[in-house]
């Protein structure tokens, strides 16, 4: 009988120390998993910031032209200014265009020679965290013929 | 007596083989999850901005037209100073009495101050070079690592001038 007990008091500490090991196996397996899902989630917004800084560095309502031949790293600042006043009149025209640009904001602002900035499109969210992109322009005057030097600033919220 | 002593030893050295197994097997685990845990994710965004920096910034630079310099394009402004870098006084006059290579300097030093230094103290490195004289530098901070490089060439009477553009990590 006493031999019998002893080995039934070793049998439930040896499955004691097995689910205790299997327990912490749980634990950190959960960590880790956790920690690559945040890397993930910040990868795929990055991605996205990205998207949305190629996709408005190169909106055709902006680019400058010239018989259809589009100039590269320019802005047409008529255009700029064109479209910055629809997007103040028309909510409509921001929402037709979250598609493209989510929850961000495009600023376009001219450093050389003089400073100006044309708010071109705005959705925030209550998020705290963003992405912020400058990309070195050429703001061209078709009016004066002459090309400025200026900052498209692409800020991105993420949603998630 | 022997052999209980015997077997004593026996059964003490198994358990020391095991506790030094486990041991081992922990360490190795802790430094997976070392590893795995601190791995820092790819930073696409920084080489997309980076990258973006560079090309664009020499571009746009290039194509800027002055204000008070007859109206001519910085591109335009380099091939005269390189042209004539080492006689100042057959350099282009601005209309603010500066030479074309000063007003250059002046004008390169205002933007990237304006911009990379602005954007919190970007660290990048200007160069327009002929070959064998450096006619304009510009720094900021230590290029040392990582850096993104795009190059520009124009053609002058001096030779080819390369405008070289780092933006470094």
């Amino acid at each position: 009988m006493d031999k019998a007990q002893v080995k039934m008091t070793e049998t439930i500490g040896v499955m004691f120390v097995f689910f205790l090991l299997v327990i912490f196996g749980f634990v950190f397996y959960a960590r880790i998993q956790a920690s690559n899902y945040q890397n993930t989630l910040i990868e795929e917004n990055e991605k996205r910031a990205v998207e949305v800084s190629q996709r408005a560095s190169t909106l055709p309502e902006l680019q400058c032209s010239s018989n259809n031949i589009i100039t590269d790293s320019c802005l047409d600042i008529l255009k700029i200014e064109s479209m910055s006043n629809m997007f103040k009149s028309s909510q409509d025209l921001q929402i037709s265009y979250y598609d493209s640009f989510e929850s961000s904001r495009l600023i376009v602002k001219q450093i050389y020679p003089s400073k100006q900035e044309w708010l071109i499109y705005e959705r925030t969210t209550n998020n705290t965290g963003f992405f912020f992109t400058p990309i070195p322009v050429s703001l061209y005057d078709p009016i004066n013929n002459r090309h400025n030097l200026g900052i498209l600033e692409v800020t991105y919220y993420p949603i998630r | 007596m022997e052999n209980k002593t015997g077997k004593h030893n026996k059964s003490q050295m198994e358990i020391m083989g095991l506790a030094v197994i486990i041991i081992l097997l922990s360490l190795g685990i802790l430094f997976i999850i070392q590893f795995t845990v601190n791995k820092e994710p790819s930073s696409i965004k920084k080489t997309f901005t980076q990258t973006q920096l560079a090309s664009n910034m020499l571009s746009s630079v290039l194509r800027t037209t002055t204000i008070d310099c007859s109206g001519n394009s910085l591109n335009n402004l380099f091939k005269d100073c390189a042209e004539n870098y080492n006689s100042p006084n057959t350099q282009l006059r601005c209309q603010n009495n500066q030479r074309s290579c000063d007003y250059l300097k002046d004008s390169i030093n205002f933007i990237f101050s304006s911009t990379l230094i602005a954007w919190g103290n970007q660290s990048f490195s200007f160069e327009a070079k002929v070959p064998g004289q450096v006619i304009l530098k510009s720094t900021n901070g230590k290029c040392i690592g990582e850096k993104e490089s795009k190059q520009n060439y124009i053609q002058t009477d001096a030779g080819t001038l390369t405008l070289i553009m780092d933006i470094c990590s």
